[in-house]
């Protein structure tokens, strides 16, 4: 249950009381800011040469390795490119390229041969040092990426005949390179970021595989993972080793959150070489991999497109392209307009519909924070003596918006979804084996390429510690399929807040959340009893695992659920599935429902009391399985602001 | 849970364990096979070509090898 300030707790009990419902269409998709990239900048003559991107204090920094000359252009203002580049040096023995910028500091750091070299500047790139040696190779440079952190300590990331491995600036003095402890087969694009850690990108083939792949990989320092400890090599894309698609040309940003850019070449019919482009849910750690599915950009250029961004801006940068989006979200309060409002709110579930007055025509061309897709803001409170006084609610999608118009009455109409919306719309590009990952870490995987931030809060232990040897997820699989059958095999349960997923075992010595019918009116009450499974089995592989509730059966008519769990290699696997599927059928029961005024704090799984001397002398105890909140005064009609909660067991 | 039928092309096939690597199709320039499939002893260890098609009966999507291929053409 989220926290009411008092004035709001009281505003709720009052036997008189104002209703206020706050929403908000902010132009952000599930949380994540939605950049909406414009062109502003294209020289069709440019070639398309490795290069880099990034921005310093005050300046977009460019950079490119033109005929095996290291160039750069920096840029201050619109159209945020030019065809007008300076030489790095005067040499033509480059191949790889890559600029990181941190405050005023901008390094860019190129090979010469097998060696490695760095020019810095500490004016935003307006004047640079002279050429540095940073690392003396023996073989060919494949690929190299640099960060920088705000101390000026550096750190370049390469790839020397395919060996992956770092070389660290600390204190002004470049020190020994260090291999990476998991390596790729072969290694054709590096990009690196510093966001506590050194977040890396790697793109290359799988060792014994061969598989064309896309990895993430963390260089520690000091953040999450230990000082130069690198952790394993954790898969994003890859393709098949006998179909023709390649990876290449990665990039990536920390900044508004990580995001990531690559470039996927198909050589079969239909070929095509493919700029694609990725984001990463702010809250999680980079150790989960919880990237978005893949989104085409349009652009066909070999050497991809850089990410940078500004307090500002961010960028889709290459040398003969840029394009910008504004980073914060614009916003349209529907507050003062809105007259119905009838939401839904289930664990993964959500959906709405929500009237806005439009006889003015103040809606008649939604634009910006209106926007299909976007997420709609949902608080319910009430008028207190402190004002409009509300709690953050969830934050659907806007499915569909549609102006509805009756005479002389104009209304617009916007229709929400809830995480299931993006799930159900979210599927695999291809098969994909996951192997060694826990149902916590598969639910987050497969969350996070719909878009979603999922996080543990009170996950079970067989959610976090029961490994899978390997799970398999389909094109064919909508990934609402996909979460529920991770979670049809743990006692977890997910619920919703504020554009955010988590994961959580409701067990039954939850304490109760709130109590209704003492001073909080109960408009109608609905309570439910009903017979359910009792009798678990799960069949896995040599294993037969069982969980009765002896007392639910009544020793007479037994209700039994029977499954297969093919994953079940162990008994301990199959009687953990049994007792996590009799907890579920306890959940999952239908207890009856509240009719009340509106809880503006209340949340799915939170655990309530109700009194209702008719039906028991104790108060009435349950789980809240689903909320629906109505608030209605449309001109003509009787006010209503009421909440029903759909009940299940605890 | 009912088994579904799928078609895949068939990458590699050991006939010491009468195992396969399929790719379903619908995935096949982009996917990621299957491995260890077991395959309808039925089938002569001759005709099972890399390159073929086959027919792929999946009994629970969520394992890779709980799956036989049924016959190939």
């Amino acid at each position: 249950m989220r926290t009411l300030t008092a004035t709001l707790l009281a505003a709720q009990k009052a036997a008189v009381n104002v209703p206020f419902v706050l929403v908000k269409a902010v132009e952000r998709v599930q949380g994540h800011v939605r950049l909406m990239f414009t062109e502003s900048f294209v020289d069709g003559a440019a070639p398309d040469d490795e290069h880099d991107a990034d921005f310093s204090a005050t300046h977009l920094q460019k950079v490119r390795m033109r005929a095996g000359r290291p160039q750069h252009q920096r840029l201050s203002a619109a159209p945020w490119g030019s065809s007008t580049w300076v030489d790095l040096n005067v040499f033509n023995d480059g191949a790889h390229v890559s600029v990181g910028a941190n405050g005023a500091r901008v390094i860019v750091a190129y090979n010469r041969g097998n060696n490695l070299h760095v020019r810095e500047s500490t004016d935003n790139g307006g004047t640079f040092g002279s050429e540095t040696l940073a690392y003396t190779g023996a073989a060919t440079m494949n690929a190299l990426a640099i960060a920088v952190k705000s101390s000026g300590d550096a750190c370049i990331v390469f790839s020397e005949n395919n060996v992956v491995k770092r070389v660290r600036r600390v204190a002004a003095a470049w020190g020994a390179a260090l291999n990476s402890t998991s390596q790729p087969a072969t290694c054709n694009g590096i990009a690196v970021v510093v966001s506590g850690d050194f977040h890396v990108v790697l793109t290359g083939t799988e060792p014994t595989t061969l598989y064309p792949t896309v990895w993430t990989q963390t260089l520690g320092d000091g953040f999450a993972v230990a000082v130069d400890t690198w952790t394993a090599l954790a898969i994003y894309e890859q393709a098949d080793v006998e179909s023709t698609i390649t990876f290449q040309a990665p990039h990536l940003t920390a900044v508004p959150s990580e995001r990531m850019a690559y470039v996927e070449k198909h050589a079969g019919s239909v070929s095509y070489t493919r700029v694609m482009t990725t984001r990463f849910p702010p809250v999680l750690s980079f150790a989960a991999n919880a990237w978005h599915d893949p989104q085409p950009v349009d652009d066909t250029a070999a050497q991809g497109l850089a990410l940078a961004a500004s307090a500002t801006l961010a960028y889709l940068a290459r040398p003969g392209r840029t394009l910008t989006a504004p980073v914060t979200p614009a916003e349209r309060d529907l507050s003062a307009d809105l007259v119905y409002a009838d939401w839904r709110e289930d664990g993964l579930g959500g959906s709405g519909r929500f009237l806005v007055q439009n006889d003015g025509g103040a809606y008649a061309d939604p634009a910006g924070a209106l926007t299909e897709g976007d997420d709609l803001e949902i608080s319910p409170g009430y008028v207190t003596t402190a004002g409009n006084d509300v709690s953050a609610g969830p934050a659907q999608t806007i499915v569909a918006i549609n102006h509805v118009r009756d005479g002389r009455v104009s209304f617009l109409e916007i229709r929400t979804g809830g995480a299931d919306h993006w799930l159900e719309r979210s599927r695999h590009r291809r098969t994909q084996v996951l192997s060694g990952k826990t149902p916590a870490q598969l639910v987050r995987f497969l969350a996070g390429r719909a878009g979603l931030d999922l996080s543990d809060a009170g996950a079970s232990s067989r959610a976090l510690n029961y490994s899978i040897s390997a799970w398999a997820v389909h094109p064919d699989q909508a990934r609402t399929v996909a979460v529920r059958e991770v979670l049809d095999l743990v006692a977890d349960l997910t619920f919703w807040r504020s554009g955010s997923v988590f994961l959580t075992e409701p067990v039954v010595g939850d304490a109760v959340d709130y109590t209704f019918g003492v001073d909080h009116a109960v408009y109608r009450a609905r309570t439910v009893s009903e017979l359910r499974a009792s009798m678990m089995e799960v069949i896995g592989v040599g294993h037969v695992g069982q969980s009765f509730d002896f007392a639910e059966q009544l020793h007479d008519r037994p209700i039994m659920d029977r499954r297969r769990d093919p994953h079940g290699a162990a008994a301990s696997d199959v009687i953990d599935h049994a007792a996590a599927r009799q907890r579920k059928a306890v959940l999952g029961r239908d207890a009856g429902e509240l009719v009340v005024p509106p809880h503006c704090g209340i949340e799915v799984l939170d655990v309530v009391e109700y009194a209702d001397a008719l039906v028991s002398a104790a108060n009435l105890r349950a789980r809240v399985k689903g909320v629906r909140t109505l608030f209605d005064r449309r001109p003509g009609r009787a006010p209503v602001y009421q909440q029903t909660l759909s009940l299940g067991g605890v | 849970m009912a088994g579904v039928v799928h078609v895949g092309i068939l990458r590699a096939f050991n006939a010491g364990t009468f195992k396969a690597r399929v790719s379903l199709t619908g995935t096949t320039s982009y996917a990621q096979s299957l491995e260890n499939v077991p395959v309808n002893r039925g089938i002569a260890s001759g005709d099972m070509v890399a390159g073929r098609t086959v027919a792929v009966v999946i009994f629970d999507e969520t394992k890779a090898d709980d799956a036989m291929v049924l016959g190939v053409f």
